[in-house]
């Protein structure tokens, strides 16, 4: 069943179709909700809403393919989100830098074959969602979904509703601010560059 | 100046890392690495800053987030309820405004006509009388007990006297008679001293017996229904579409 039967089935309450959807794109949109956000328990609430949004809105869906779509539904809610958070500022459980390790489930979950690996996954990763988070919160949905989630810069315009012309200005500031920002943590490059050798 | 051409060789920079420049552009780009080291340097860096995004871990959802059967009919009914809530407070606003249109603005139109088209009617020549102010096509005037001024002014001396002695009167001069020239004297009718009225029981509530000034600004109060329910329905239809908007914001993201 294609993704315009299913939407179809969807808008005629068939809740199964909806979540047939839901099932093919929850990992993109929560790990684009993660990279906004920073934050795993924000992310998945905002995922959550993100879903909700978009059966509430089925009827309004008039593109051809579901995942720009379903993606801005995400962008939004995580827009909402940082707009909320900058009006009552919450203290994050989660480290924000890697001086301030924290163990808990999220880090757990990146299991990987040997301890260095993880290590520098994890800090890696910590890096990234710091840097992002430096960012303004367009340049950061542009980057992300270009650079994390590698999609082309048609579907990015689509999902945001920006020009084309303003997606390719924000992308290569938010690399130069993300490069800036990561002078700091550049020994995590030779790790990640191995990583990759040895993924290959 | 420098910043902009900086700005646009990094925008140029960054299309070319993603392989979206037209031949010529990705020459022109070609011919600007091979000369300038400083432009090297900045694809590298925007090369790495690409790489390590993208080796980034992905991160898996923690748990499903499909829809229950029970939390899709809630947001069924929200779907179906906002847009209901919000037409019917725009629909509100709509009929509050609409009675008001024709409740208050006719009068304020027919009050500005009426006084120009008498005014024209005055001045037009051999323009007939209206009926309502003529008797066999004579204009009425009415004097209200007072020595008319013929033109002359003043006159208005005797006023206070003769409406306190309750006296009036109606003069109808004769077809043809120029009415200045009239004296009051003739086809006057004059009425004296009303009697109060007695023997009706109470009128508009107010017995005879009592004063009547004191009794109706007491007892009857004056109530604009009409005004109350318009304001009423259009704060009805505001708060309703109001909520309409907040709850579309909240949920419809």
């Amino acid at each position: 069943m294609d993704e315009i039967a299913l939407i179809t089935a969807a808008r005629q309450g068939d809740t199964d179709a909806f979540n047939r959807l839901v099932l093919t794109y929850q990992d993109m949109a929560y790990n684009m909700a993660y990279r906004m956000l920073g934050e795993v328990s924000r992310a998945e609430e905002c995922t959550q809403d993100a879903f909700f949004a978009a059966y509430r809105n089925l009827n309004s869906f008039r593109g051809s393919s579901f995942k720009p779509w379903v993606l801005r539904m995400v962008h939004n809610a995580c827009i909402d989100e940082l707009r909320r958070r900058k009006r009552r500022p919450l203290v994050p459980l989660e480290p924000l830098h890697h001086d301030e390790e924290v163990e808990s489930p999220a880090w757990l979950a990146d299991t990987s074959p040997t301890p260095e690996e993880a290590a520098a996954t994890r800090e890696l990763d910590q890096a990234i969602t710091h840097c992002l988070k430096t960012l303004p919160p367009d340049a950061r949905s542009v980057i992300v979904l270009v650079d994390v989630e590698e999609l082309g810069y048609e579907e990015v315009a689509a999902t945001l509703r920006t020009p084309l012309g303003t997606v390719k200005s924000r992308l290569a500031r938010a690399r130069q601010k993300m490069q800036d920002c990561l002078q700091g943590f550049m020994e995590l490059l030779p790790a990640v560059e191995r990583l990759d050798r040895e993924g290959k | 100046m420098r910043s902009q051409v900086n700005l646009d060789r990094l925008n140029l920079l960054s299309e070319y890392l993603d392989g979206r420049l037209q031949p010529k552009e990705q020459a022109r780009v070609d011919a600007l690495l091979a000369s300038e080291p400083d432009a090297r340097n900045e694809l590298a860096a925007l090369h790495s800053v690409r790489k390590l995004l993208r080796s980034a871990p992905h991160r898996t959802a923690p748990r499903n987030f499909i829809l229950k059967p029970h939390v899709a009919r809630t947001i069924h009914r929200d779907r179906v309820a906002i847009p209901l809530l919000g037409t019917s407070g725009l629909l509100s606003i709509g009929v509050a405004l609409t009675l008001f249109l024709f409740a208050y603005i006719p009068k304020a139109i027919q009050s500005e006509p009426s006084s120009i088209s008498s005014f024209a009617m005055e001045q037009a020549p051999g323009a007939p009388a209206p009926a309502a102010y003529s008797i066999n096509g004579e204009p009425i005037i009415i004097t209200w007990g007072v020595p008319a001024a013929g033109g002359r002014g003043g006159g208005g001396g005797e006023w206070e006297s003769a409406v306190s002695a309750g006296t009036f009167s109606v003069k109808m001069p004769a077809a043809g008679a120029p009415s200045e020239q009239a004296t009051p004297q003739t086809d006057t009718m004059a009425v004296t001293d009303y009697p109060p009225i007695t023997g009706t029981g109470p009128i508009l509530g107010v017995s005879e017996t009592t004063t009547a000034g004191k009794d109706i600004a007491r007892n009857i109060t004056m109530v604009n229904y009409r005004g109350i329910g318009i304001n009423l329905l259009l704060l009805c239809g505001l708060m309703l579409s109001a909520t309409a908007y907040l709850l579309k914001r909240r949920r419809y993201r």
